[in-house]
């Protein structure tokens, strides 16, 4: 997001013609050196906080009437504690790196604050009165600016789902550098809408498909025919609808094959959603030896012609450099002739997406976003028995069954 | 409980009917094997080191699961098994 945009939201716009010290970070508001009593009846300068709600240039009504402090608790100028404000204590890590001590709730005349313009206000006046009773010369228009960028944001608008449930901390765990998505079939393609929407910096596709109109029912979203009249590249296809919402959606034409694997190198993790068992194994071999961690998900839908029923399952297995052992017992590798028995390619929407869901979870499990009690490294779906079973675990002990 | 892991141990022969990718299919023993039951699934599948089939069971007194090449479990009536790749994407 440019600094631009938020600078012409009118309620900050106002805060900062006013003279306050105003930032935004990490889909906050902040007003800095707020003058404030301490309970030793000096003054300090200490940081008000609110979250942000809604988009840039349109700012929603702000979600409550709290709002954070950093700096000691303030007091009336007779260094009793402001008790009209007061909420809780404690350290409050809003996001890496950016802790707040107090958590303040004042409502105003009929419930709710307007704007920011007046939640920011209200909060900064009660609090600096008191200071400029002691020192006349205290104010908290300092009229100094800060540029107010959101420098290393991936998205264009703030990522308010994080910032409204206090969850930007954890969040933070999955702001890798670089992930890849090889493969943007069914599962790739909602492997990749699930992780667009996480802090990770660059993510890199890799398919040498076009997009076809039976992608478009099995991928996520709605494609319109004359994007299909196009036949664009996959990989363009989708850099292009998520370019709508962050940066870093990177796209690169052509399988990867023996030629061109060092294309995956100081990737961090990779979601492996190929068909070919013989690709499949060529990049398996690639990233154990490289280290680099990855998930390899498959599905396998079959018809059952008594009853005109679909069965199957879908798996997601993870591969790490601490372990990999596993991963040839679980993962077909081999070549898939057209002598191959029984093979089918039915895939559904929705076992697509649970199939992407699985893996997307695993990789938030190894990211420590999600807690991860048995550490499972393989997860099967099985339609039929609505079940879901773990193995391969290196976390708790499992009480052994005979 | 010694008796259990013995050759002729009663339920060493019994045969028992269990659904295999939704046909109902006889087994003899007390045990079965991936590999059996890949078999039953689809007769004369080609295997090797490198086509490696997905087996899940579950069955309605028990806990669900899965096999992988080199693993067992205990038939019981009515168990159900699944067999299939896991290599669409």
């Amino acid at each position: 997001m440019s600094a631009n945009q938020i600078v012409h939201n009118p309620d900050i716009r106002r805060l900062q013609d006013e003279g306050y010290e105003v930032e935004v970070s990490n889909g906050h508001l902040l007003i800095h050196s707020v003058p404030y009593v301490t309970s030793q009846r000096t003054v300090a300068l200490g940081t008000v906080v609110t979250d942000l709600n809604g988009t840039i240039g349109q700012l929603g009504a702000p979600k409550d009437h709290q709002v954070w402090f950093v700096g000691e608790f303030p007091c009336h100028q007779t260094g009793a504690p402001i008790e009209a404000i007061r909420h809780s204590t404690g350290n409050m890590v809003l996001w890496g790196g950016f802790t707040a001590q107090h958590r303040f709730s004042n409502k105003p005349e009929g419930g709710n604050y307007q704007n920011y313009y007046s939640k920011m206000k209200r909060y900064v006046t009660i609090i600096s009165n008191e200071a400029q009773a002691i020192d006349p010369a205290a104010t908290p228009c300092t009229f100094k600016l800060i540029v107010p960028a959101e420098e290393g944001s991936v998205f264009k608008y703030w990522d308010s789902a994080s910032s409204r449930a206090n969850i930007l901390p954890v969040s933070e765990k999955l702001a890798m550098d670089k992930v890849a998505v090889i493969g943007l079939g069914g599962t790739g393609s909602y492997v990749l809408d699930l992780i667009a929407k996480t802090p990770v910096k660059e993510i890199h596709l890799f398919d040498g498909d076009v997009f076809e109109q039976h992608n478009a029912f099995r991928s996520p979203g709605a494609a319109t025919a004359a994007m299909l009249e196009a036949k664009p590249n996959k990989v363009d296809y989708y850099a292009q609808i998520y370019d709508s919402m962050r940066t870093g959606v990177i796209p690169h034409h052509g399988y990867v094959t023996e030629d061109n694997l060092n294309d995956l190198d100081g990737i961090g993790f990779v979601f492996l959603c190929v068909d070919s068992g013989l690709a499949r194994k060529t990049i398996s071999l690639y990233l154990r030896s490289q280290g680099i961690p990855f998930v390899d998900v498959g599905m396998d839908l079959m018809l059952e012609p008594e009853n005109m029923r679909l069965q199957g399952f879908c798996r997601s297995t993870l591969c790490t450099p601490e372990k990999s052992d596993h991963f040839d017992r679980y993962a077909h590798q081999g070549a898939d002739n057209d002598d191959d028995l029984y093979r089918t390619n039915i895939q559904v929407a929705d076992i697509n997406a649970l199939n992407a869901a699985l893996a997307v979870i695993k990789w938030k499990q190894y990211r420590g976003f999600y807690n991860d009690h048995y550490v499972a490294h393989q997860s099967l779906y099985t339609i039929d028995f609505h079940s879901l079973t773990r193995d391969e675990t290196t976390g708790a002990i499992i009480a052994h069954e005979n | 409980m010694q008796n259990e892991h013995s050759e002729d141990a009663p339920g060493q022969n019994k045969t028992t009917t269990i659904i295999v990718n939704g046909r109902p299919r006889e087994f003899v023993g007390h045990k079965i094997t991936y590999l059996e039951v890949v078999q039953l699934a689809f007769p004369g599948a080609t295997m090797g080191e490198s086509v490696i089939y997905t087996v899940t069971y579950t069955n309605p007194h028990g806990k669900d699961g899965e096999l992988v090449n080199g693993q067992d479990v205990s038939v019981k009536e009515g168990m159900v098994f699944i067999v299939g790749k896991s290599n669409r994407s």
